[in-house]
């Protein structure tokens, strides 16, 4: 079966947060050029990862992975609010 | 660009590796039949420095010798797929090759399979898996 292209705000999370890849890595338990293939949408992680990365950025998996190209953040994050309140 | 992340560089030490093996393998047949010729030995002596060099500068300064050798528990997820992948197309490529060349020295040139043969093919098991994944990804 053929792997979807997942598309990810990583990289943008992650230079938010002032994070190098290594930290990143390091609070995620893999290795900092796993961190590079994540971003560059290279490599899907599994669902174990996915929530990794959810906890460490503090956002549901789905505002940090999609199927479909992602729209801003601001912009998902106005949608989120206006759907499920304050 | 450094070998880490330039897969042409990566892909040409593989070729000049495994083409190194071969011509070892050549000149060795071949100097069965002319004894003490020195080109021959010399072209032994150089095949063998060229293998000896490429596998250093291809497995050990990339670090995927220890890659392909550490225990899975020491991986992250992307590591296992990766090597995952490379042993599951090595042992195909791996198992093609043995026979090709059992069937050339045995039933073809009639020789006989020699010890350099076997240290050959003891060899390419060895660092099959890891020159897969040098050829075939982008970065490591």
């Amino acid at each position: 079966m053929k792997t979807r292209k997942l598309y990810n705000r990583i990289a943008v999370l992650r230079e938010e947060r002032g994070m190098s890849r290594k930290e990143l890595a390091e609070s995620t338990h893999v290795n900092p050029q796993t961190v590079g293939f994540l971003e560059r949408g290279e490599y899907n992680p599994s669902l174990d990862l996915a929530f990794r990365l959810s906890e460490v950025f503090g956002l549901p998996v789905e505002l940090i992975f999609s199927t479909e190209p992602l729209p801003p953040l601001s912009q998902q994050l106005l949608e989120y609010q206006r759907k499920f309140g304050e | 660009m450094s070998l880490k992340q330039s897969r042409t560089l990566r892909q040409s030490l593989v070729t000049v590796n495994y083409g190194s093996v071969l011509l070892l393998l050549s000149f060795f047949h071949t100097a069965q039949f002319f004894p003490a010729n020195p080109f021959l030995l010399a072209g032994l002596v150089l095949s063998l420095i060229t293998v000896m060099a490429t596998f250093f500068l291809l497995h050990i300064k990339t670090g995927l010798w220890r890659l392909v050798h550490t225990h899975q528990d020491s991986l992250d997820e992307r590591e296992i797929q990766v090597t995952h992948q490379a042993l599951r197309l090595s042992y195909s490529w791996f198992s093609v090759i043995v026979l090709v060349l059992f069937y050339v020295e045995l039933l073809v040139i009639k020789s006989t399979v020699t010890a350099l043969d076997i240290a050959c093919l003891i060899y390419l098991a060895h660092t099959l898996p890891a020159s897969l994944i040098a050829w075939r990804e982008a970065e490591i």
